[in-house]
């Protein structure tokens, strides 16, 4: 019996967990589109737009990819590529900016 | 015995001992993640290319070219999402050994991924309405058109995987051979092809609307 209420606590506290990802997925979702739309500065927008993808795409790896369950050492083995496209981004622009200066 | 043994991957199978830098993940989970590592610099390399490009142009969308239907791709959107969440619940089911529930959410989830790739074709060729390409946004005539059509085609083609994969694990779950370590990798794959979605999202639909 009490492990029959034990299961049904668990499927209630999963399916609360599930909820708040979808939520959360969606909500961010709808603030991207939100912000795309509304007329506001260009400069803060493409910003305000990047800051929300990357908040999106950590939620999405920790939770629903579950890495916030795993060790320190996959962590740093996942985040490795994103840091190195970073990396290449950052000096890219810093790459523009000087031919543009200069 | 040995031979027919063979075949089987005990590694899959057996509890993995826990290990001092990876602690649970088994050698498929790992392999699995260094795949989506290695396939995410791929994604990486084609936006940034795109970035790089767009930051370029004096002019990005020419007279002519159609814009990008955000309303309509953000319900495509919400359905990968969504597809996201029915995949855990998959996984869920199949940890609890409840075959009948954990096929019966692969086969949602894997319906989520050809109600995004249908609508990936009425947006590209049309089915009720003209596509894009019919309104005149040509592969090769422009940075915005190619750019558009090669990550958005490469990233269907990972939905395409995505379902073929998933109706695989949910053909060896319905035969009762299947475990819940393979729903686990196919929804590794599954969360990873939704991630990179929603930086295309971003990056491609939303960001062109903002910026002349």
């Amino acid at each position: 019996m009490s492990s029959t209420a034990d299961a049904t606590t668990r499927s209630e506290h999963r399916t609360r967990e599930y909820l708040v990802m979808l939520g959360v997925m969606v909500v961010l979702m709808v603030l991207e589109v939100a912000v795309a739309l509304v007329p506001g500065h260009v400069r803060w927008t493409v910003v305000l737009l990047l800051v929300l993808a990357l908040a999106q795409a950590v939620y999405f790896a920790f939770y629903t990819m579950h890495l916030s369950r795993e060790t320190i050492a996959l962590r740093r083995m996942a985040a490795a590529p994103g840091l190195i496209a970073a990396m290449y981004g950052l000096v890219l622009i810093a790459e523009a900016a000087w031919r543009h200066f200069r | 015995m040995t031979t027919a043994h063979a075949h089987v991957h005990p590694q899959i199978t057996a509890s993995w001992p826990p290990d001092a830098q990876f602690g649970r993940a088994n050698p498929a989970k790992l392999a699995m993640w260094i795949f989506l590592l290695s396939d995410f610099l791929s994604f990486g390399g084609l936006l940034l290319a795109y970035g790089i490009l767009r930051a370029g142009s004096a002019v990005w969308r020419y007279p002519g070219e159609p814009g990008l239907n955000i309303p309509f791709t953000s319900l495509l959107t919400l359905v990968l999402i969504g597809s996201s969440i029915s995949v855990i619940v998959a996984h869920d089911a199949a940890l609890q050994e409840n075959r009948r529930r954990a096929v019966i959410w692969l086969g949602i989830t894997a319906l989520g991924g050809v109600l995004f790739l249908t609508g990936q074709y009425a947006e590209w060729i049309g089915i009720l309405h003209p596509g894009l390409i019919k309104e005149g946004l040509v592969f090769g005539r422009s940075a915005y058109a190619s750019t558009f059509y090669v990550i958005t085609g490469f990233h269907g083609l990972h939905v395409t995987a995505g379902v073929i994969y998933l109706l695989a694990v949910l053909a060896r779950s319905a035969r009762g051979v299947g475990r819940a370590a393979e729903v686990e990798l196919v929804a590794l794959f599954w969360h990873f092809v939704d991630l990179v979605w929603n930086l295309v999202f971003v990056l491609v639909y939303l960001i062109p609307s903002g910026v002349p």
